[in-house]
């Protein structure tokens, strides 16, 4: 009480500590405070408020860390449940990816089944479409003659209805997906030049194989590349004079297979050389030479597919052409 | 009057033979057809008789329309017989393998008529 109601002489009294034997040693120890009540008693209020803030601060904090942990509670929930639905929807993927199979399957025999069919109806209809109009010659009798010529108008219709399938298999007839396999590049080769055997001969062509030593196996789409030698070679056959000469050359090039398929024929102006590989291209100097102008465009889609190029060179009109494709090695189908 | 002209028929169908010597013979008097239902057989008459033409087949049990061919044109006596496919093979593939081997490609069934004009003008090619 005293020293509220006096604090200049407590002041005093406590800075000296005569009247407190007590203090006097403090008073050695210590520095005399230097801030006074009053500040004390604000710095006190302010920690209070701020303490008040911080307590008030502090709950705000737990109820937010409360609805993070519900919020985050939830979202474990939600990553749980979509975790769930991708699994299921994977496994959902997988089957309809091996129904998807399944039906293609099925289609691709069914279409084989049809073409077989068509095919073999066309052959007893060739005795049927001769032998009927033959017939109706030496027929007199108007009963017998109309007769016929129903089974004519049916013979026909018959016909009609097998080409009809046979373009509708033409339009669903599919290239086959691409198998890519181990090839040895040289010996696909060989075996379509063997099986062009005849044609060559036919035309009195000399076919000549230049190929290197040790080229090695590389993954293609066989079926598609014995299509590509097929087509550049029938190609050559169409565009060289008989007695003409082809030459197949194959060599290893750095990483890539290099094919080149030479003839000494009508040979191609820049003009061609410049649109060879495009859809229904025919060239000027090849218009007297039946093909549909597809063949060479399917064949730089295959060879691009196998991540190679294609092109055309020649010296000129009548110098002869050849047509060079060269594809990557790939040692395993992964490569590609 | 025309020369006689031999035509030789090979088919696995007897039929076929029968209507194809049938329907020449009505739209043409100066063909002698000898029709073989294989390629064996047609091979031993060879041995004995050069048609002028071959009419030819391509789907055929044992030896089928595209050996018989090669068998024919790697014989230095055979090898100028000019040769026709009649098939019913239509792919793209055959087509033009058949083209490129023989002088012509018909597509069964066919006209009598266009068999005979197909005829004519590789014989007067000849």
């Amino acid at each position: 009480m005293a020293i509220a109601e006096n604090p200049d002489i407590n002041k005093k009294s406590l800075q000296s500590g005569d009247n407190y034997p007590a203090f006097t040693q403090l008073k050695d120890d210590f520095p005399p405070p230097i801030i006074n009540e009053i500040e004390l008693i604000q710095k006190t209020i302010e920690l209070t408020e701020t303490r008040a803030l911080l307590e008030d601060k502090n709950y705000e904090l737990q109820i937010l860390n409360r609805e993070i942990i519900r919020q985050n509670k939830e979202l474990v929930k939600k990553t749980f449940d979509i975790t769930e639905t991708k699994v299921l929807l994977e496994d959902k993927n997988i089957e309809l990816e091996y129904a998807n199979k399944e039906i293609f399957n099925t289609l691709q025999q069914k279409t084989v089944f049809v073409s077989q069919a068509a095919h073999d109806l066309r052959t007893p209809l060739t005795p049927i479409m001769i032998l009927l109009p033959l017939l109706r010659k030496g027929i007199t009798d108007r009963h017998v003659l109309h007769n016929l010529e129903i089974i004519e108008k049916n013979a026909n219709y018959l016909n009609q209805i097998v080409n009809e399938l046979l373009a509708f298999i033409k339009l669903q007839t599919r290239m086959p997906e691409n198998v890519f396999e181990k090839t040895d590049i040289c010996g696909l080769a060989s075996e379509v030049i063997t099986n062009n055997t005849v044609v060559f001969r036919t035309h009195g062509i000399r076919i000549i194989k230049r190929f290197e030593k040790n080229v090695p196996a590389t993954f293609t789409d066989k079926f598609n590349m014995t299509a590509v030698f097929q087509n550049l070679l029938s190609n050559a056959v169409k565009f060289t004079p008989n007695k003409g000469k082809i030459i197949v050359t194959i060599r290893k090039i750095d990483n890539f297979i290099n094919v080149r398929i030479s003839d000494n024929g009508i040979g191609m102006s820049k003009k061609t050389i410049k649109k060879l590989f495009t859809e229904f291209f025919r060239a000027d100097e090849s218009r007297h030479i039946a093909g549909t102008g597809l063949g060479l465009s399917i064949g730089k889609r295959i060879i691009e597919n196998h991540n190679g190029r294609i092109w055309a060179e020649s010296r000129g009109l009548n110098k002869g052409s050849s047509i060079i494709f060269e594809i990557p090695i790939k040692t395993k189908e992964v490569d590609r | 009057m025309q020369t006689k002209k031999t035509i030789m028929v090979v088919d696995d169908n007897p039929d076929l033979i029968y209507s194809v010597k049938e329907g020449l013979g009505s739209v043409a008097k100066n063909y002698d057809i000898i029709g073989v239902e294989s390629g064996k057989k047609c091979l031993d008459i060879l041995r004995k008789k050069k048609p002028d033409l071959i009419l030819l087949d391509i789907m055929m049990p044992n030896m089928d329309g595209w050996d018989l061919c090669a068998k024919i044109k790697s014989n230095k006596k055979t090898e100028t017989i000019p040769i026709i496919f009649l098939t019913a093979k239509t792919d793209a593939i055959s087509k033009s393998m058949g083209r490129l081997a023989s002088k012509d490609y018909i597509e069964k069934p066919f006209e009598v008529s266009d068999l005979n004009r197909r005829i004519n003008m590789v014989l007067t090619k000849k």
